[in-house]
């Protein structure tokens, strides 16, 4: 299936798994 | 055939909403309702499957909605026992509510887009109950939100409206951010948002730690908190409630179908849908339980004092819902999920009714100038009765093994505050005595509602409303709802109010009307006696739910084995309540005004709603409203204007006034320049 939206993991929402997200800064994901 | 039921709302809702004034009212109305209908023909099956065993549970996928990295969000229905409860609750509930809508805003101008933003409600909804995915349920959550704040202020040419649609929209997006953060966190903790996948992992991250703020917390009680929240502002919990009772600003049925039976409910079905994420935590539970019950009391003694009939109702469904949370904070999911699916109807029908008496009384709200309505109105008044009869739980328990009898409520509310007793939670005991103490003001202030309204002597000659009907226009706009605002502290009591009826003639409202109201009435009476065995019965309510929520078998097993004055406890406040009103509105009719002699600080300290409003325009109004003018006056126009565009313009203007003075048109004017120039000239040259 093709997505709707498709946004590569580096442009953003997950770059480099640091998340964007300053009241969990420094916590990185599993 | 999950997809019809979701879908077909939503393509209703376009259908009139773009249509509008082209296709008209008759289609308009006709197709959304109709879609409706056969949403809930469609919705009934699946949830009598779940309850005889045939149906399991199923996901359908749509399409795949969002992909970056390991972030996958797809569309997809979920349908499971605790979606086919509020798939049946939503709508049958939409579809009554659309009908009544037919006799309830036949004289208003703007129908079509009435509907549309109905229809479009439904669909929100409905995609929040089918979630499958948190991303897909913030998408409905979001939706339902959107409606809520178009159809609260539907009537957008009223300020108060306008003011109230506002309010709700910006306390809303308070909860949402906590509700966001949730996700985020969630998202950041299980890496994936798929409901399924964070249940079946959150037992594995019980008593993990996460960096928050700059501290570290328990995982677990951090997330659950957080998602709490966005169900705090959904479902105006204690803090987040403020934005409820003014939402009454929109039309009655919008109060009947948004502000009780469904929407509200929402933060309720999350923490159910989620339950076996707070199951892990003992602070999050707690927290829950605590506000739950902290709401359910505050939100009965504000309803005892208010004389706006929406208003009571309002701050009784604030009160339910904090019954609901409670119930789910002590672990008993399943009562809690049975008061939501019991709260829709009886609940519905009591706003549906007050419509009705609205609607009678030429929208006069104020229940200070009804009384008398019972002759008038019969219809109505039964229905009334039924929906305060299931609100204030009248049965009787199970004696000699014959099967207990009763209304929508004293099934629901009964379990609930029975299952409090016999949680081992830390705080089940608090919500107990809460609980019981609730259920007396709410059967007070539930009675004092239908005595007011109905019994009585006839107070209607002041009106202004009944007076606009006899001497100005006899039409009726549904517009012209009341604001609902009158807490002036030093008002009369209804007992002062001088009485007659000025020539008004009330009329029965229309079957369009009438027929909502009996089909509520009808789970209202039933929905308890026919549903507790699946909801709440240790086997049957396990297997029914099946791992749709955390249903704790050995809870509703204790239930059976607590002390019968606990038992009996809800029944014997209900009547108390049931006593003072009596005697209050009925028998010595002075006893309230001379109570509010005796005890004013207390009576206007209820009446403005423990000044809730006041201290949040202290302490969070006025300072906002200083720093955007701070920002306003001094930032932008007296730094950012000043240096810049103003500043350059300002120097511009200066610059070209100075050489507009130099250009006089004066011959030797112009002759001194020159000279003057030459001269530089030659003395730049013999230097």
């Amino acid at each position: 299936m093709t997505a709707l939206v498709r946004v590569p993991a580096k442009a953003g929402i997950q770059s480099g798994r640091r998340y964007w997200a300053p009241a969990f800064a420094g916590e990185r994901g599993r | 055939m999950i997809q019809l039921i979701v879908f077909l709302p939503l393509l209703a809702a376009i259908v009139a909403g773009l249509g509008n004034r082209m296709i008209g009212n008759l289609a308009a109305k006709l197709v959304t309702t109709g879609a409706l209908f056969v949403g809930m023909a469609l919705s009934w099956p699946i949830f009598l499957g779940f309850l005889a065993g045939t149906q399991v549970s199923q996901v359908h996928p749509v399409m795949s909605w969002i992909v970056s990295g390991t972030l996958e969000v797809a569309w997809a229905l979920r349908v499971d026992a605790l979606t086919a409860v509020m798939l049946v609750v939503v709508t049958t509930v939409s579809a009554l509510v659309h009908l009544y809508s037919w006799g309830y805003m036949a004289e208003d101008d703007s129908q079509p887009r009435f509907f549309a933003y109905l229809s479009l409600f439904t669909f929100a909804m409905l995609m929040l109950v089918t979630a499958d995915n948190l991303v897909q349920m913030f998408f409905g959550w979001e939706g339902v939100g959107l409606a809520s704040y178009l159809l609260i202020g539907f009537w957008y040419h009223k300020p108060s409206a306008n003011a109230a649609a506002l309010k709700a929209f910006i306390v809303n997006r308070i909860g949402d951010f906590g509700f966001s953060l949730g996700i985020f966190g969630t998202f950041l903790v299980f890496g994936t948002v798929s409901i399924p996948a964070i249940l079946a992992a959150a037992p594995s991250m019980a008593g993990s730690t996460i960096g928050f703020l700059g501290g570290r917390v328990d995982t677990m009680t951090l997330l659950c908190i957080l998602l709490f929240i966005g169900a705090c502002g959904k479902s105006a919990q204690l803090g987040l409630h403020t934005w409820l009772p003014d939402a009454m600003e929109g039309p009655t049925p919008v109060s009947a179908l948004i502000h009780a039976a469904t929407m509200v409910t929402a933060g309720v079905f999350m923490v159910c849908r989620l339950s076996p994420m707070f199951a892990t935590s003992q602070t999050a539970t707690a927290v829950v339980t605590i506000v739950g019950a902290a709401t359910a009391i505050f939100a009965a003694t504000v309803g005892t004092v208010q004389n706006d009939i929406k208003r009571v109702i309002a701050y009784s469904t604030c009160s339910q819902l904090g019954y609901m949370f409670f119930a789910a904070g002590v672990g008993a999911y399943g009562a809690a999920m049975f008061h939501l699916f019991t709260h829709a109807f009886f609940k519905a029908l009591l706003f549906l009714g007050a419509g009705s008496v609205i609607h009678a009384m030429h929208h006069e709200q104020d229940m200070r100038y009804y009384g008398a309505l019972r002759k008038e109105i019969p219809w109505t008044f039964w229905a009334m009765t039924v929906g305060t009869l299931a609100i204030t739980g009248v049965g009787i328990i199970q004696v000699y093994g014959l099967p207990s009898l009763g209304f929508a409520g004293f099934f629901s509310k009964d379990t609930i505050i029975e299952s409090a007793y016999a949680s081992e939670s830390a705080y089940g005991g608090l919500a107990f005595f809460v609980g019981v103490l609730a259920a007396l003001l709410t059967s007070f202030y539930s009675w004092r509602l239908l005595f007011l309204t109905f019994f009585g002597k006839p107070r209607w000659a002041q009106s202004e409303h009944v007076r606009h009907a006899l001497h100005g226009d006899g039409h009726d706009h549904p517009a012209d709802e009341d604001a609902g605002h009158d807490t002036r502290p030093n008002e009369a009591s209804a007992e002062e109010i001088p009485q007659g009826t000025g020539g008004y003639q009330p009329h029965e409202s229309p079957w369009t009307i009438l027929v909502p109201l009996a089909l509520l009435s009808l789970g209202a009476i039933a929905a308890g006696m026919a549903f507790h065995g699946a909801f709440i019965d240790p086997e049957e309510g396990a297997r029914f739910w099946g791992r749709s929520l955390a249903f704790d078998a050995q809870l509703m097993h204790h239930m059976h084995l607590i002390p019968i004055w606990v038992k009996l406890s809800a029944s014997a406040a209900m009547v108390a309540g049931f006593a003072i009103a009596f005697y209050a509105y009925v028998r010595n009719t002075a006893f309230p005004a001379a109570f509010v002699g005796q005890f004013g600080v207390l009576y206007r300290f209820l009446l403005n709603k423990w000044y809730f409003d006041e201290l949040y325009e202290i302490a969070f109004v006025r300072p906002s409203l200083w720093l955007g003018r701070l920002l306003w006056k001094r930032g932008d126009e007296g730094t950012i204007d000043r240096f810049g565009p103003d500043g350059a313009a300002a120097l511009v203007v200066a610059g070209t006034r100075l050489t507009a003075r130099i250009q006089t048109g004066y011959l030797y004017t112009y002759a001194l320049v020159m000279l003057l120039g030459i001269a530089a000239a030659l003395a730049w040259m013999m230097r």
